[in-house]
């Protein structure tokens, strides 16, 4: 009998370039879950993610990071938020305090995560992103959902460098593009 | 083109999915007496203005809200935006 096993792979297959003083990664250790809930109980929700992991319910467009910057909560939608954190935070306890707070759906095998880094990091996503991530515009506590080469996709700056998050099931079209715009970069 | 967003502020309109006249918004009663004619004219009917057109907009790539954008058709100029479900809410809809 043969004995098959699975194992997580990542999307990307644990991607990374350095190109013209561009860093591309490949975030391989990174968990996301969806939550949602109705406007009558934002309040309640608020006081459950403050009390579990720290953060708050973030504005449309906004972000909350925990004090220690290990939770970030990303404001998609005037009902949906999703939260990221690193793999090794995952436990019984947090996933039962998510549970509890909204509705909650893990979203972690749905999306890639790419961070781009380095001095020219602007030249790519000026070429591909149509948000001004101007440093005085777009902070550390902002976020946009929005689409590249018509490829949905969220951003948001971590630091010197930007995530993005796009499906997995259009994440090789999302990186082709990416390195497509690397190469116009002197 | 860009739609300023009343969260979100300026975003290509790219971003969006346009649907139609803003009247969409007010589903006649499908239990009044007049409820034929009513849908007939919510399903069929639509005024084609040059000028000031109220029209949803959908945020598709973005927040997914619907907005109400003034937009002159002969100009493009977009003069007001608003979320559909103020917009709702103004007309005492429980949204």
């Amino acid at each position: 009998m043969v004995n098959n096993r699975l194992s997580p792979r990542p999307a990307l297959g644990g991607y990374e370039l350095t190109h013209a003083g561009i860093q591309v990664k490949e975030r391989v250790d990174t968990e996301v879950f969806s939550l949602a809930c109705r406007e009558s109980e934002k309040a309640s929700v608020n006081d459950g993610l403050q009390s579990s992991l720290g953060v708050v319910w973030p504005e449309v467009g906004s972000c909350s990071v925990s004090t220690d910057s290990s939770v970030r909560v990303l404001g998609l939608q005037r009902d949906q938020v999703f939260v990221v954190l690193n793999s090794s935070q995952v436990t019984d306890g947090l996933l039962n305090a998510l549970t509890n707070v909204a509705w909650c759906t893990q979203q972690s095998d749905s999306w890639a995560t790419l961070e781009i880094s380095g001095p020219n990091q602007y030249q790519v996503l000026e070429c591909t992103c149509p948000i001004d991530l101007s440093p005085s515009v777009f902070t550390e506590h902002h976020v946009a959902r929005t689409s590249m080469e018509h490829l949905s996709s969220i951003i948001y700056r971590n630091n010197d460098s930007f995530v993005l998050m796009t499906p997995t099931s259009s994440a090789r079209g999302f990186l082709h593009m990416i390195e497509e715009s690397i190469q116009f970069v002197d | 083109m860009m739609i300023n967003h009343p969260l979100l502020g300026l975003r290509d309109a790219a971003e969006f999915v346009y649907l139609g006249d803003a009247s969409l918004i007010n589903r006649p009663d499908r239990d009044a007496p007049d409820a034929a004619a009513a849908f007939y004219e919510y399903l069929h009917l639509r005024d084609n203005p040059a000028g000031t057109h109220r029209e949803l907009w959908y945020h598709e790539q973005g927040d997914r809200s619907w907005l109400v954008v003034t937009r002159n058709t002969l100009t493009h100029d977009i003069e007001s935006v608003e979320l559909a479900s103020d917009v709702a809410r103004q007309q005492g809809r429980d949204v």
